[in-house]
């Protein structure tokens, strides 16, 4: 008489480990165990091996991962401007969001219940008629609004509104930003999806890429963070105090600080406060010092919509 | 024009208030969010760190994640095993980023070696749990990718079914790539 033993496989042992059997095939693996010395033996090193992995995936997180106040409060805000926003946009039926998917999501609901309000076909002819004549009275109003500020587009956009863009700073110090491997502004790229909150946030919805940049209030060379609470959409057309003028300032403000001339906080504050009040103290100037390239500050100066309103106007 | 008032004008013609239930589901809807949140925070951002992404990089990734959460129950999308939805955003969302990273500067995936943590009693043990921690170390980094995902989102307590459901793989995938896994780990003591 000859008894064969067949071994449970590793994969059988594990998942009766993790409790992923059918009762059945679980019972079975208990059996098998409580007999086979070598069985039992793998097994116990497999969770030994476990063990293991689980101390050295442990360790990331004692060390690292910083308190959740911070966070919690931060996606409290952002859920409530988040609410707030799509509420206030759905009304208008047009959405602009943190997330590509919220537009279509925003106008479903608004679709949704427009499609549960009874008489809807009835009422449905008579607000399209209001929301045209209103859609044309409202570009009207725009295109006047738009002529009334052509004289005092100078400062248009330069600086950020304080209440969405106080500026924000991450925890570092005066070595970490002056040492030569520190990133730069420029290679921190804003994420696409921050982009839009940014731009959601000043209630700008579909802007033409080659309308802003999205620029950080305090640079992240001197410690800003990539948060929606330090990024503003600055118009391009701005040919005097544009973002190029806010390098130079950052620029200077990084060699004092690194030079010991200057403490961080105070450098933080003079681009967080009055970024151009700053430069002109800096500087000692009442104007941007690099000279500007006639040539394209012109062609930047009239972009197109100034262009057609040149010609249509009376 | 300011914009408030044109605001106000579209919210009359179109009798557009939020109605008191709305706001109070809304309210409902962010209390779970944040529950969610002081939940599974730090387990993401351990995930998403293991991918070789900074904490940085995951505080964001997990802020972007929640904010989906709250969208996607506002929406009354399903609400069963949100554990293994949030995993599976988190994930795409990392790799997704972890990509545009590499693009700039050649990362490498996973848990560095030179994260040095050690609760060392003596400097024998402490050299021994080095060694040892090390050789683990480069186990675990010369598993295929899927492997370490699978260790990962399996220390974080999620079942073989969520983490088929992340990594949109089936669940034979999963158990194979975890014993494989374990088996390569518990022979990293042999030689």
């Amino acid at each position: 008489m000859r008894f064969e033993i067949t071994h449970l496989s590793d994969e059988e042992l594990l998942l009766s480990a993790d409790g992923e059997l059918p009762a059945k095939q679980a019972s079975a693996v208990h059996v098998h165990l409580e007999t086979c010395w070598e069985c039992r033996t793998r097994f116990a090193e497999m969770q030994n091996a476990i063990g293991d992995f689980i101390h050295i995936y442990r360790e990331r997180s004692q060390v690292s991962i910083p308190p959740i106040d911070g966070p919690r409060a931060l996606l409290r805000a952002e859920i409530r401007q988040f609410s707030s926003a799509s509420t206030a946009h759905a009304g208008r039926g047009f959405v602009a969001s943190t997330t590509g998917g919220a537009r279509e999501w925003a106008v479903s609901r608004v679709v949704e219940k427009a499609l549960r309000v009874p008489h809807v076909v009835a009422f449905a002819t008579v607000l399209a008629t209001f929301a045209l004549l209103l859609f044309v009275v409202h570009l009207h109003r725009a295109q006047l609004s738009h002529h009334a500020s052509k004289g005092s587009s100078e400062l248009n956009g330069a600086m950020p509104q304080v209440s969405l863009t106080p500026g924000e700073t991450v925890s570092v110090t005066v070595q970490d930003v002056c040492a030569p491997d520190f990133p730069t502004e420029r290679q921190m790229l804003v994420p696409a999806s921050l982009r839009r909150r940014v731009f959601q946030q000043y209630g700008i919805s579909n802007p033409r890429p080659d309308a802003f940049e999205v620029d950080y209030l305090i640079t992240p060379d001197l410690g800003g963070a990539s948060s929606a609470r330090n990024l503003w959409p600055e118009p391009y057309h701005n040919t005097i105090w544009n973002a190029r003028v806010k390098d130079e300032l950052e620029v200077h403000l990084k060699d004092l600080v690194c030079s010991g001339k200057l403490d961080m906080a105070t450098a933080q504050r003079d681009l967080s406060g009055n970024w151009i009040a700053s430069y002109k103290k800096y500087f000692q100037t009442d104007a941007p010092l690099g000279k500007p390239r006639p040539f394209l500050a012109l062609l930047a100066r009239f972009n197109h919509r100034e262009l057609v309103g040149a010609f249509l106007a009376p | 024009m300011s914009d408030s008032s044109r605001t106000s004008i579209f919210d009359l013609l179109l009798l557009r208030k939020p109605a008191v239930e709305e706001i109070s589901t809304s309210i409902a809807i962010e209390a779970t969010v944040t529950e969610l949140f002081e939940q599974f925070r730090r387990g993401m951002l351990r995930y998403i760190g293991s991918l070789g992404l900074s904490v940085h990089d995951g505080e964001e990734i997990v802020q972007e994640v929640f904010l989906l959460l709250f969208q996607h129950l506002c929406d009354r999308k399903p609400q069963e095993n949100l554990r293994g939805w949030l995993f599976r955003v988190a994930h795409n969302l990392a790799l997704k980023r972890r990509i545009a990273k590499q693009a700039a500067t050649k990362t490498t995936c996973c848990i560095s070696a030179d994260e040095h943590y050690d609760p060392r009693p003596s400097p024998e043990d402490h050299l021994f749990f080095q060694q040892r921690r090390d050789r683990l170390l480069s186990v675990l980094h010369a598993l295929p990718e899927r492997d370490q995902c699978c260790l990962y989102l399996r220390a974080e307590g999620l079942q073989y079914r969520e983490i088929a459901g992340v990594l949109d793989i089936s669940l034979g995938s999963v158990s194979k790539s975890l014993a494989r896994a374990i088996r390569r780990l518990s022979n990293a003591d042999r030689w």
